[in-house]
């Protein structure tokens, strides 16, 4: 390998531990954003009323890395010899290339409030009317589903 | 490489109100699966530990009725039809009996 190509894949891996780094750090954030600043959230005041929100958080990420570098064989002559400026016979320089991507996923319900007034402090439940529709005709759904499949089973 | 699983209690930093201070725990479940380059973080509220002017301790639990209704609509619906499914299959006993 030339000393031109050998410090292309020195650079090419600094860019490598560099790109592997930031998304470190994109993990270290992301997972933080889910910490208990998330999950009790700041204090509302309301005259002698003091409400703390609670929430459940959840979060999830992936990604991936993938190079590759280009070797033509010592023999092996250009693939394409009508490209302008090139001759046929012409070998074609080594080459390298790197790419990457990632994806997450944040997600956040409210779970109930922390109610702290001169009574006392208490913890009042916050119902979410609409995952319980939505259950509940998944269910129904499911068992309707399911027994129309006995039924014709039992024919 | 394998997949680490952690679940944990954690207490967040004492928040004051008043003359009262609250406590807040919650449940850090968190998986990382280096094989996928990839990770979850789930967290959810357990208790707060409350002491009040007097300095009395006590400890409210943050229930998630939500997800406790969840659990029961979906529990009931595979009870009732697991009962259906053994309920048709007695009666086609009987029929061929």
């Amino acid at each position: 390998m030339s000393n031109e190509g050998k410090s292309k894949v020195n650079l090419e891996s600094q860019d490598i531990s560099q790109g592997m780094q930031n998304i470190h750090n994109s993990i270290d954030n992301f997972v933080n954003s889910a910490g208990v600043e998330a999950v009790y959230g700041k204090p509302i005041k309301s005259g002698d009323v003091t409400i703390i929100p609670t929430a459940e958080v959840f979060c999830g990420m992936g990604f991936g890395l993938g190079m590759g570098t280009f070797k033509p064989d010592a023999d092996e002559g250009t693939e394409n010899p009508e490209v302008e400026g090139v001759q046929e016979g012409d070998h074609p320089s080594e080459g390298a290339g790197m790419g990457g991507g990632g994806g997450g996923y944040t997600f956040s319900r409210p779970v109930a409030l922390v109610i702290s007034s001169p009574d006392g402090i208490r913890v009042e439940p916050i119902l979410d009317r609409t995952k319980l529709i939505i259950a509940t005709l998944t269910t129904v759904g499911f068992m309707m589903g399911m027994m129309g499949r006995m039924m014709r089973g039992g024919r | 490489m394998s997949s680490r699983l952690q679940i944990e209690n954690r207490a967040g930093k004492p928040i004051v109100i008043g003359k009262n201070r609250i406590t807040p725990f919650y449940q850090s479940v968190g998986l990382n699966m280096p094989q996928i380059n990839g990770g979850m973080v789930w967290n959810r509220p357990v208790s707060v530990l409350a002491v009040n002017s007097d300095g009395e301790e006590s400890v409210i639990p943050v229930v998630d009725v939500t997800r406790r209704i969840q659990i029961a609509i979906f529990s009931s619906g595979l009870f009732i039809l697991m009962l259906t499914w053994l309920l048709s299959r007695v009666l086609q006993r009987e029929r061929s009996e």
